[in-house]
This record gives C-alpha cells, sequence and structure tokens, in this order.
C-alpha cells in the first residue's frame, strides 16, 4: 500500500501544472488495497461517501495543491507538513457529514484556511509578512538570470507587498488553481466580488510592473 | 525566454507563484496516506439522530429558533423588543442566529477628534467570538489631502492605505486576532461610515471583561495618520440560560409551504457556432419554504426562511436590490414583502438585517427579519404576508454552461459591432444575445458594478486597453446575464470578466470582458451567471396570538 501511494504521488507531483489539471479528471484510488480504478472527483466523492477508504483518492488528487497552497502562506515546510495533515486528517474526519454539491475543493480548502488562520493566531505571528518574504525570496543575480526572471522576482515581490487577503485571492486561484466559485466559498464573498476583486488585483500588478519598467 | 514574454499577464502570474513551490516530499505524502487509510478504515460513531437527515434537522433547528423567538418577544415587552430578543438570542445582524453563551453588557462608544467608533455588540459562542463594528465621521476629506501632502513633497510612496489590525485581549494578557472573513466591512456615506463583523475565537468560559485594540489605523485612511490606535474594554454579561429554555407552542398554520410552479425552457437548434448546454429547467421538485410567525400584542416580528434545492442558486433575496442605492445606513430597506390584515389594512414592515443581503453564498438557504410597530392598531385575523417578488443570483456548473464561438468577419474596430444572433431560453426567460461590440480604453463602457441597474459609469479601467460587449436582449425580470470570454487553457487571452448590468440608458443587458492585450479569436463565451427576480405572489396567512 505504501509503494503504491507512492508512486502515484511521484507521479502526480512529476506532472507540470497543465499536466496536473488534467490529471485531476482522472484520480485513481485503491480499492480495498488490491484494484486500480480510475474515477473523476465526483465519482471518488460519490463513493467516499459510502466507503470511506476512497477518500484516499481524493487525498491523493488534492494533496498537492493542498501543500502549496499552505507553503505559499507559512513558506515554511514543517509548517506546511504540519497544517496539510490536520487538514485531511479533520476532513476525513468531518467527510461523513460533508453534503456533496459540487464544492468539494472549496470544503477541503476552506479546512485548510481555517488551520492556517489558526496556525497563525496560536504563534501570534503575522502570514508572510513583507520582510519575511524578502528573506523568502532569491535575491537577484543580474549576472545569472535573464529579464524573465528579473520580471518574475519583481512580480513576486510585488505580491509579498499585498495584504493578506489579497494574497489569499491570489494563492487559491493561481496556486490552488481553484475556479471562482469555489474561491467565493471559501472566503465567503459572491463569485462576482472574487471575479471583480482579482481582476482589480491582476490590473494593479501589471500597472505597477509597467510603471517599473518604465 | 521570448515566449515567457509572449505570455499573458495572468500566465506571468501563475508562473511567479508557482516557480518557487516546493513539491511535499514523497515520504510525507505516503505517510499521510497511510495514516488516513487507518482513520478511513476506524469504526465510525453512531448518528446522533437516526432517521432524522441534514435537512429535517436543519427544519426543526430553524423551526427551535422561530418558537424561542416568539417567546422572547412575548416577555420582553414592546421597547426595542427586537433588538433585546436578537442579542439575547445571539442575533447577529448579516451573520443570523448563533447560541449566545455571553453578551455585550451595552454598546461602547468611543470618540476623539468626531470621530465616533461604537462596538455595536459582541457574542460569545462555544465556536467562536463575534464583534460588530461601526465607526462613523471617519476623516475621509483629511485622508485625502494629507496624502496629496506627502506627494507634494515628492514622498508618494509613503502614502499607503492603512491596514488595521483588531485584537481581543483578555484580563491575563492573552490575546486574539480578530478575523475579517465574516461579514467584509463596507463604507457608507462616501467613505465617512465603516460596518464590519469580526469573528475572534471562542473566549475562556465565564469571562466577564475583555479589551477590543483597534492598532494600526483606521479603514479609509492611511498609514501615518493621526489617530492609529484605539482600546475599549467591553463588559460582558451570561445570557440567561432558563430564558432560552422556555417553550411555547407555535400552530400549525402558521406555517405554510409554498412550491414554485415549474418553468419551462428549451435551447437554440439554429445556433451553428454555439454549444447549449443541457436544458437548464426547473421541472424537478423546487423545495421552497416560507415560514412567518406573529409576535407579541405590540410588536410583530417576522423570520422568513427560504431553503431551495437548486444548487445554482447562490442567493435568494427578498430585498429590492435594485432599489437600494442611496438608502441611508438605518434607513428602510426596501423589500418585496407586504403585510395585510384581513380588513385590507397595510402594516409597514421594517427589515431588520444589517446588511441588504440575508444569503451566505452557497448555503441554500436565505433567512430575514422584519418587524412591525402594531401598537394602537386594530388588526383583525388572519393577517397574510405576501411576497411578492425574489430576485435570485444563479451560477451555472460548468457542465450546464452554454458557450458561443465568436469571430469578427472584418477587421473589428474600437465601437465595431457584429451581430451575434443567439436565442436561448434560461428557465423562463427568453435570452437574445444580440451583438458582440469592440471597445478600447476610453470606450469602455463599464457598468455601476454587482446587480446591475444605475447609470454607466464610463471611468476606464486603469490597465486593459480593450474589451468586448456582448449586448443581450432580455425581458426586465433578467437583471444581469454573464456572458463572458471563458479563459480556458487554450484561449488564455483574457484578464478576467468585466462588469455585467442592465443600464438604464441603455435599456439593454451589457456583459463585458476585458483584455490586456488585443483578443485573439476566436473567442469562447460562456454563460455562466443570471441574476433574475420571479414573480410571486407567495402568501402565508396566520391569526395574531
Amino acid at each position: 500500500m505504501v509503494l503504491y501511494l507512492s508512486y502515484r504521488a511521484v507521479h502526480f507531483l512529476s506532472l507540470s501544472c497543465n499536466d496536473k489539471e488534467q490529471y485531476m479528471e482522472k484520480a485513481i484510488v485503491v480499492n480495498s488495497g488490491l484494484e486500480n480504478t480510475n474515477f473523476t472527483e465526483e465519482e471518488l466523492v460519490r463513493r467516499a461517501q459510502s466507503d470511506l477508504t476512497y477518500f484516499k483518492g481524493l487525498y491523493l488528487l488534492w494533496v498537492t495543491r493542498v501543500y502549496q497552497f499552505i507553503y505559499a502562506r507559512t513558506g515554511d515546510v514543517q509548517d506546511a507538513e504540519d497544517l496539510t495533515s490536520q487538514t485531511f486528517l479533520k476532513a476525513c474526519e468531518a467527510f461523513p457529514r460533508y453534503k456533496h454539491k459540487g464544492h468539494f475543493s472549496a470544503w477541503l480548502f476552506t479546512i485548510a484556511r481555517n488551520e492556517v488562520n489558526l496556525h497563525f493566531r496560536h504563534n501570534s505571528s503575522r502570514q508572510l509578512d513583507i520582510e519575511h518574504a524578502d528573506r523568502e525570496l532569491p535575491k537577484i543575480d543580474m549576472l545569472d538570470h535573464i529579464s524573465t526572471e528579473i520580471e518574475m522576482e519583481q512580480l513576486r515581490i510585488l505580491i509579498a507587498e499585498l495584504s493578506e487577503d489579497e494574497q489569499e485571492l491570489l494563492f487559491l486561484r493561481y496556486v490552488a488553481e481553484m475556479k471562482f466559485g469555489d474561491i467565493a466559498i471559501v472566503v465567503r464573498r459572491k463569485e462576482d466580488t472574487v471575479k471583480k476583486s482579482l481582476y482589480r488585483l491582476q490590473a494593479r500588478l501589471q500597472k505597477a510592473m509597467e510603471e517599473d519598467h518604465e | 525566454m521570448n515566449n515567457a514574454i509572449s505570455q499573458t499577464f495572468e500566465d506571468k502570474l501563475r508562473a511567479a507563484m508557482n516557480d518557487q513551490l516546493p513539491m511535499p516530499r514523497e515520504a510525507f505524502v505516503a505517510q499521510l496516506g497511510v495514516e488516513l487509510t487507518h482513520r478511513a478504515q476506524a469504526p465510525r460513531s453512531r448518528q446522533i439522530f437516526p432517521g432524522l437527515n441534514g435537512r429535517r434537522i436543519l427544519q426543526w433547528a430553524v423551526l427551535t429558533l422561530l418558537i424561542l423567538s416568539l417567546l422572547a418577544t412575548t416577555i420582553l415587552g414592546p421597547q426595542n423588543i427586537v433588538a433585546a430578543m436578537q442579542r439575547l438570542l445571539g442575533y447577529i445582524p448579516g451573520v443570523g442566529f448563533v447560541e449566545a453563551e455571553r453578551i455585550l453588557v451595552e454598546p461602547v462608544s468611543l470618540e476623539r477628534e468626531g470621530i465616533i467608533v461604537t462596538i455595536e455588540d459582541l457574542v460569545a459562542t462555544s465556536d467562536e467570538t463575534i464583534l460588530i463594528l461601526h465607526m462613523e465621521n471617519l476623516p475621509v476629506e483629511e485622508a485625502a489631502s494629507y496624502c496629496q501632502e506627502l506627494r507634494a513633497t515628492g514622498a508618494e510612496e509613503v502614502c499607503l492605505p492603512s491596514a488595521p489590525s483588531y485584537t481581543l485581549k483578555l484580563d491575563e494578557g492573552e490575546g486574539y486576532t480578530g478575523d475579517l472573513v465574516r461579514g467584509q466591512g463596507y463604507s457608507e456615506n462616501q467613505g465617512k461610515e465603516w460596518f464590519t463583523s469580526l469573528v475572534f475565537p471562542p473566549l475562556p468560559p465565564a469571562t466577564e471583561q475583555v479589551t477590543f485594540i483597534i492598532m494600526d489605523g483606521l479603514p479609509n485612511m492611511y498609514q501615518g495618520m493621526p489617530l492609529q490606535d484605539w482600546e475599549f474594554v467591553l463588559q460582558l454579561q451570561p445570557v440567561d440560560e432558563g430564558d432560552q429554555q422556555l417553550v411555547y407552542e407555535v400552530e400549525d398554520q402558521n406555517m405554510r409551504e409554498t412550491i414554485l410552479s415549474p418553468m419551462h425552457s428549451t435551447t437554440d437548434e439554429s445556433a451553428d457556432s454555439a454549444t447549449i448546454a443541457q436544458p437548464i429547467d426547473l421541472q424537478e421538485e423546487v423545495d421552497f419554504k416560507l415560514s412567518a410567525f406573529a409576535l407579541s400584542d405590540n410588536l410583530l416580528t417576522l423570520n422568513i426562511d427560504i431553503l431551495w434545492e437548486r444548487v445554482e442558486w447562490h442567493s435568494v433575496e427578498i430585498i429590492d436590490f435594485l432599489n437600494t442605492q442611496g438608502v441611508p445606513k438605518g434607513g428602510p430597506l426596501p423589500h418585496h414583502l407586504t403585510l395585510t390584515d384581513a380588513s385590507g389594512m397595510q402594516v409597514p414592515l421594517v427589515l431588520n438585517t444589517f446588511e441588504s443581503r440575508g444569503t451566505e453564498s452557497g448555503s441554500q438557504k436565505a433567512s430575514f427579519t422584519l418587524s412591525a410597530d402594531i401598537s394602537g392598531l386594530e388588526l383583525v385575523s388572519p393577517l397574510t404576508l405576501t411576497l411578492q417578488n425574489l430576485q435570485v443570483e444563479a451560477y451555472f456548473a460548468p457542465e450546464a454552461r452554454s458557450h458561443f464561438l465568436f469571430t469578427p468577419e472584418t477587421t473589428f474596430q474600437a465601437g465595431d459591432c457584429e451581430p451575434f444572433d443567439h436565442v436561448l431560453d434560461i428557465y423562463d426567460y427568453s435570452i437574445e444575445l444580440q451583438e458582440v461590440c469592440s471597445m478600447e480604453s476610453e470606450s469602455l463602457l463599464l457598468g455601476g458594478g454587482g446587480g446591475g441597474g444605475g447609470e454607466p459609469n464610463t471611468t476606464p479601467p486603469p490597465s486593459p486597453q480593450y474589451g468586448l460587449e456582448v449586448r443581450i436582449a432580455a425581458p426586465e425580470e433578467v437583471l444581469t446575464i454573464d456572458v463572458s470570454d471563458s479563459c480556458t487553457q487554450t484561449m488564455d487571452n483574457c484578464a478576467g470578466g468585466g462588469p455585467q448590468g442592465r443600464f438604464v440608458s441603455e435599456g439593454t443587458l451589457i456583459s463585458t470582458s476585458l483584455y490586456y492585450e488585443e483578443p485573439r479569436w476566436p473567442i469562447d463565451f460562456v454563460l455562466s451567471y443570471i441574476h433574475f427576480q420571479l414573480s410571486g405572489p407567495w402568501s402565508v396567512e396566520f391569526d395574531l396570538p
């Protein structure tokens, strides 16, 4: 069982971002530890509601995105692993009470988000603030980096200067690759509001980038 | 490198955020997988209420709350009865009812240099602590001039919006940071007023006093301005459990169920370049409930609970949202409910909600409370509560969305329009996608924002240079439709959707897609959202106690 899970995880993790998107459509889950079957997320949710062992399939489907979402907010591997574990253990525990309406990822990321918020409350520290971000981000070496990388670096710095709420919206959209409707559920706002907020954020960031270039 | 430069800004954003994110360790993923397997195979605890499903439990919970509301109002008397009852039961404006353990003894205000900050309420439950915050007379003009002075001195970069932090501190020194998630503060009165509800972790049992601290400025202000920090000592009192546990019988006839009649749907067969999704219809049963309760001799409190089965309905409103603009804070919100007695006398109803919206997105439930002063009125039973209209926001799942490919036949210049000619029915409404128009910066006609309505806002967006406008004809019951670029991976050349709405001056619906680069053809327009008004009436009859 361990070997199998590792193989699936490694395979998934080795995929590019776009490939992941396609891969998400066909999750693979172990049934009773013996048979492999292809299932969509919908099918996994449906089966997991009668047989919780199928929750593993949902776990494999989302573990990378949840981990990266949490890492993006905490900037620490150990914290990211701890909080990812807490997220999935709580999700597994709560899953029998979960009523599926097509928003599993929104439900899962709501748990992840709560875990991160609790973590920051208990540790009385702010989320990856600007100072922290400056330390985390690699310094630009003009000799070794091509212009695109410099641009990426500038963009990362601009993102680090955004408010926590704004950063979270970007993380949910571009790290967790969530749909607007699901983000709206996670952050408890209207979908239209989320769309507009993200649009304005992008506009601001792009304007700032253009001004930097000038 | 060239490829990276030619990517859309959204691609760059995605790349910048993901390039340095590590993958989880293989051993960690495997170990957690094993742990989850063990958890999944462990025996589960029994259901607490066998035979009762979630919906049934919810119905009982709602009914119980309503009964408690009825009783509390009857006991407390007419003066400020609604507010008192709501506070006693843990009614949080804009949030709903919660099981309160402790509440604020009384609102606490602090005035400094004309700015008034009021803690309207604090409700402590076993799960969380909710604080309602209201700020008045925020010096927005001074804030603007403060920034202008900074700019004049060349220190523009110092002119940063303040980012207030909210802390709840216990006497022994422990502090909790507030979470703005619920309530999402909003401004009124041209930014001079600010309302929000803050959510904190639960307080220790029997907490009698907490200190609420605002640091790093106030909303709508700038960093460095005076009056950055505020502190309030809040006295709490326990909620008397005895009051909450009293029982009052509510007769069955006070509650009625209303079933929406099914609506029809057809698809457009003639559109060559369109992929019409499966008919969006309401042939299945719609579980729609409306409850009304009468309270006390002098004051009537009505609690309207609407539950629906349609997953795509994200919110249902009893408020006439299009006419809420310009209503001052505390002023009566326009709504679609009327109350009349058997003699035909109409009783004015006041909506008690703190915010204009009573629905939490995705909950498939909306709750509203209303009250009416009936002192001195000789009302004749039965009373009839009538809901004239409902406003519904529906977001369709990807598989239920209709797609329309668009490629202009000629060079598409700013101001050009080409016919689109797609007709489809959604629910009971005939929707005609008439034409697509191209715009650049100043010629962008942007709507008044969420919900549509009002005069168009002709202010161009700061950065996108291109826009496509889909002009739509639809019955007046349709308030907003989102027909915008789907922004798929294969046609990732859009900057996201733009404003949608019905513009008074245009008399038509407009849905906009905004771009940072000149759009590449074809554009895959997707219909994903519709905001519409259902016409009633739906009525409930009940007798006064």
